[in-house]
């Protein structure tokens, strides 16, 4: 990766994550529920276009991993745990290797990696998890019964992780598309994209 | 002339505030550590900031404790505790971002951080505010050709004013892109050896903070081993 | 300093050369100026010049290239940075930090200068280029003209030995280019071979040892400084070249304009732009049926005041159209507007639907492109044009609209002579009683072919 690779990465990692912020406040806004949990499915809904434009643009092994690597770190320094920060940038370099199996070209292995990557996004919600644990210690901790708990949080069991990584993947399929289709009418006709 | 943490010190923060989210390490760890780095703010002389910080981590922590009908408020409770664990991630991750581009980038690159990450963030940065001012100007003329007047507009088409948006900002995203890559090869980014006209080094704040911070850290360990 | 033999390079995706050059040598010291139409291979010189050629322009590159006795192939873009430092034509788009003494330090320390060195530097450069205060400013906050003068200083952070310049003054008032005409002696005396490509040649009157004109890559003419000077502008009008003395008329008689029949007043508004307060508008009037130039120097509040009349801003009712008030929505019906920022303005994927979209039809759609030299990009993507083709796709379109208020900021910044004539010719033959026809420039040539009255905005507002 040459540093014209590098600033290119650089400014689309900056609206991929601006996508991604607006993605939340919409999955928010809609399920009018601060429980984030569709947040990175409605964010692999709009994101791909910047993906794709990306993918199209640089055509090196790196761009994505270096993408997944800094959103990782975003999501460190905003609050998050490491727990997020580990996941993401996995997701990031297997979907930057699941793009080269195309040579960064063939829009199937693209996608594919696009769906990858978007998972990389679960990784706050996995963080969120991880607090309900403590919460429950805490009320046990105060002196209330099991019962107790059960009423007061929502349960989280397998059917949830099915529904939560379903919507990402279903997202990231739709989205995914709209980006090529949107980077091969706007982007290949501008040139700037081969 | 910096008065705070040095950048690196601050990343050392917000480890060991990470650390508390995965084990809530009690009151008392929590509270330490938000007075250790509150020195930051108290150098930096931006005390209301400040303020606001603590006044929620106060109201947190007494509303913690107090006895909630949680199944009536089941996200209330879980607020307060979520809150008064992440937000010392958050009030030192802001912190650090807030950091000055310069100082990020050249603190950071003593500790021999990829040079690929360092461009990314100063880039980012640099992005964020051209950024703004092309969604201003864009809406500006989208206004001007007659869409997004009203807000019936808005909320009519949704859709279309993400994609009339999101597409003309990519292409002078990536214009910009073009333009700043060229102004920077051209200063010999791609450099290997690079020095830094300011020494950011540590000072006795920063040692006593690494200090402070190791004998929390062996005190949490203790506590939940 | 600099010596060039059967130069040729070829951009990836074309296939006639961009640049021919057999033989050409620059004096060490000397300032040297190379000029042309657009697209003529200026540009594409400089590139081979700085290292982004092959750099960053991949394609093929023959034909030897020495500078201060080194030969440039095989240098890489880094090791190319210690003799040459170059200066781009948009201020805005060029910097890389927010702080100027960050940017100044920014290219000493890429290339690992010595700390105490570079501090020594930039303390110098503070004192030799009147920076003093401004080591701690936002580059953001200051004017173009002293962003470029920012962008100057940086490029001489490297210790260049060449310093390329690709046409710095297209987004300069005349205060701007005389702090670069300034800095630039300064440079030049120095020991600082200069290379600049330019459309605009008056400020370099003094400044310039030698001229070459370019077209369609190859080197056709080249002039002494003596030579220059004898040319009439005549001569230099049949080149395509600005000419040297644009006549600076403050007031033109309207004797062309017919009777308006629309008369748009704006008084006692508070100018303001990001919070700060500009000053109170008082009698502000634009008459339908003559072209106005609006002048002014840069920060005075010309584009702010523009946005008013366009309805982009609320005019808090100070704003009269025949009398009555009209809201920001009503005037945003009425108003093409062309403005700075070409980029956000284009929309649509080819020319052609761009320019349709103004709502005129096909024959005016062909014949407005072919004025303005786009006849054969129609089905191309705006954003696959150069800038000064973006820019006068975005002023089709403007032009093309179907409105009664027309205002055009800084129409032709950056245009060579040829096209800024036609954009002239486009803008006369649009007035009429029944539209209202403002022009922001600091181009006196564009405001003598196509302005009936000028407009100073210091003249309508009152400060405080």
């Amino acid at each position: 990766m040459r540093v014209k690779d590098i600033i290119t990465t650089g400014i689309y990692t900056v609206l991929y994550f601006i996508l991604m912020s607006i993605g939340t406040l919409v999955a928010v806004l809609l399920t009018r529920n601060p429980n984030m949990k569709f947040a990175p499915a409605i964010t692999a809904l709009i994101a791909g276009t910047v993906y794709m434009l990306l993918v199209a643009k640089v055509q090196k092994f790196g761009a994505l991993t270096l993408m997944a690597a800094v959103l990782g770190l975003f999501f460190l320094v905003s609050g998050h745990s490491m727990l997020a920060f580990i996941p993401s940038i996995l997701c990031g370099v297997v979907a930057d290797f699941v793009a080269k199996l195309g040579n960064y070209r063939q829009k199937i292995w693209n996608l594919v990696s696009y769906l990858v990557f978007s998972l990389g996004n679960l990784a706050p919600i996995i963080m969120m998890w991880s607090m309900k644990q403590a919460y429950i210690d805490q009320l046990l901790a105060k002196g209330k019964d099991m019962a107790y708990v059960h009423k007061v949080m929502i349960n989280f069991d397998l059917g949830n992780v099915f529904i939560l990584v379903g919507s990402v993947l279903i997202c990231a399929l739709v989205g995914g598309m709209l980006g090529q289709h949107l980077v091969a009418k706007h982007f290949k006709a501008a040139g700037m994209v081969v | 002339m910096r008065r705070g943490y040095d950048v690196r010190t601050k990343l050392m923060f917000l480890l060991v505030a990470n650390l508390f989210l995965l084990v809530n390490p009690g009151l008392i760890l929590l509270w330490t550590l938000i007075i250790l780095f509150s020195l930051d703010f108290i150098w930096q002389k931006t005390y209301w900031r400040l303020g606001l910080y603590w006044a929620f981590f106060t109201i947190a922590t007494l509303a913690v404790n107090a006895d909630l009908n949680e199944s009536k408020h089941p996200y209330l409770g879980f607020f307060l505790l979520g809150g008064l664990t992440v937000l010392p991630c958050f009030m030192v991750g802001l912190s650090i971002l807030r950091t000055p581009v310069h100082e990020f980038i050249q603190s950071l690159r003593k500790w021999h951080i990829p040079e690929s990450i360092l461009i990314v963030f100063g880039v980012a940065m640099r992005f964020l505010p051209t950024l703004k001012q092309s969604y201003c100007n864009i809406l500006d003329a989208l206004k001007l050709r007659g869409e997004f007047v009203y807000v019936y507009q808005y909320l009519l088409h949704p859709l279309g004013y993400f994609e009339k948006i999101l597409i003309p900002l990519l292409l002078n995203a990536s214009q910009l892109g073009q333009d700043l890559t060229i102004a920077a090869l051209t200063k010999a980014i791609g450099s290997k050896q690079k020095t830094s006209y300011i020494d950011y080094s540590f000072t006795f704040k920063d040692y006593f903070a690494w200090f402070s911070l190791s004998l929390l850290v062996v005190t949490y360990l203790a506590r939940i081993l | 300093m600099i010596t060039i033999d059967n130069l040729e390079f070829t951009y990836a995706n074309q296939k006639q050369p961009a640049l021919a050059i057999e033989s050409l040598k620059i004096q060490a010291g000397s300032c040297v100026v190379l000029t042309g139409m657009s697209g003529s291979g200026k540009s594409t010189l400089l590139r081979v010049l700085n290292g982004l050629i092959p750099e960053y322009f991949p394609g093929n590159l023959q034909g030897k290239v020495k500078i201060n006795g080194h030969i440039l192939k095989g240098q890489s873009i880094e090791e190319i940075a210690a003799s040459v430092g170059s200066v781009f034509q948009n201020p805005k788009r060029q910097f890389f930090f927010s702080k100027v003494s960050d940017e100044l330090a920014f290219p000493a320390e890429n290339q690992g200068q010595a700390p105490a060195d570079i501090r020594a530097r930039i303390k110098k450069a503070e004192q030799e280029f009147g920076l003093t205060g401004l080591l701690a400013a936002k580059i953001p906050t200051l004017s173009g003209g002293q962003k470029q003068r920012i962008a100057l200083v940086a490029a001489q952070m490297q210790a260049p030995k060449v310093l390329v310049l690709d046409e710095p003054t297209a987004n300069l008032d005349q205060v701007g280019i005389e702090l670069l005409k300034q800095n630039l002696f300064k440079l030049k005396q120095a020991g600082l071979t200069i290379v600049i490509a330019e459309h605009r040649l008056d400020y370099l009157q003094e400044l310039a040892d030698e001229y070459h004109y370019f077209t369609r890559g190859k080197l056709v003419t080249s002039w002494t400084k003596d030579d220059w000077l004898k040319l009439t502008d005549e001569m230099r009008l049949a080149y395509g070249l600005r000419p040297l003395m644009p006549k600076k008329t403050e007031q033109v008689t309207a004797n062309e304009a017919t009777s308006g029949k629309i008369m748009l007043k704006l008084d006692n508004y508070q100018l303001g732009w990001h919070q700060k307060k500009l000053g109170l508008v008082r009698n502000f009037e634009l008459e339908s049926g003559r072209i106005y130039a609006l002048t002014g120097v840069n920060g005075l509040g010309k584009t702010s005041l523009a946005k008013v009349l366009v309805g982009l801003k609320n005019n808090h009712q100070k704003l009269t159209w025949n009398g009555q008030k009209l809201k920001p929505t009503q005037l945003l019906a009425k108003s093409s507007y062309l403005m700075q920022d070409v980029g956000s303005q284009l929309f649509l994927p080819t020319v052609e639907a761009e320019l349709s979209s103004s709502g005129a039809d096909k024959t005016a759609v062909i014949k407005t492109a072919t004025q303005l030299n786009l006849g054969n990009l129609l089905q191309r993507h705006p954003f696959s044009l150069s800038g000064g083709q973006q820019q006068r796709v975005a002023l089709g379109r403007v032009l093309l609209a179907k409105k009664e208020l027309f205002i055009l900021d800084e129409p032709t910044s950056g245009l060579d002579e040829k096209n800024m004539q036609q954009v002239a010719k486009l803008i006369c033959s649009l007035k009429s009683p029944m539209r209202i026809i403002l022009v922001i420039s600091h181009d006196y040539e564009l405001i003598n072919l196509a302005c009936d009255q000028v407009l100073n905005l210091s003249d309508f507002l009152v400060k405080k």
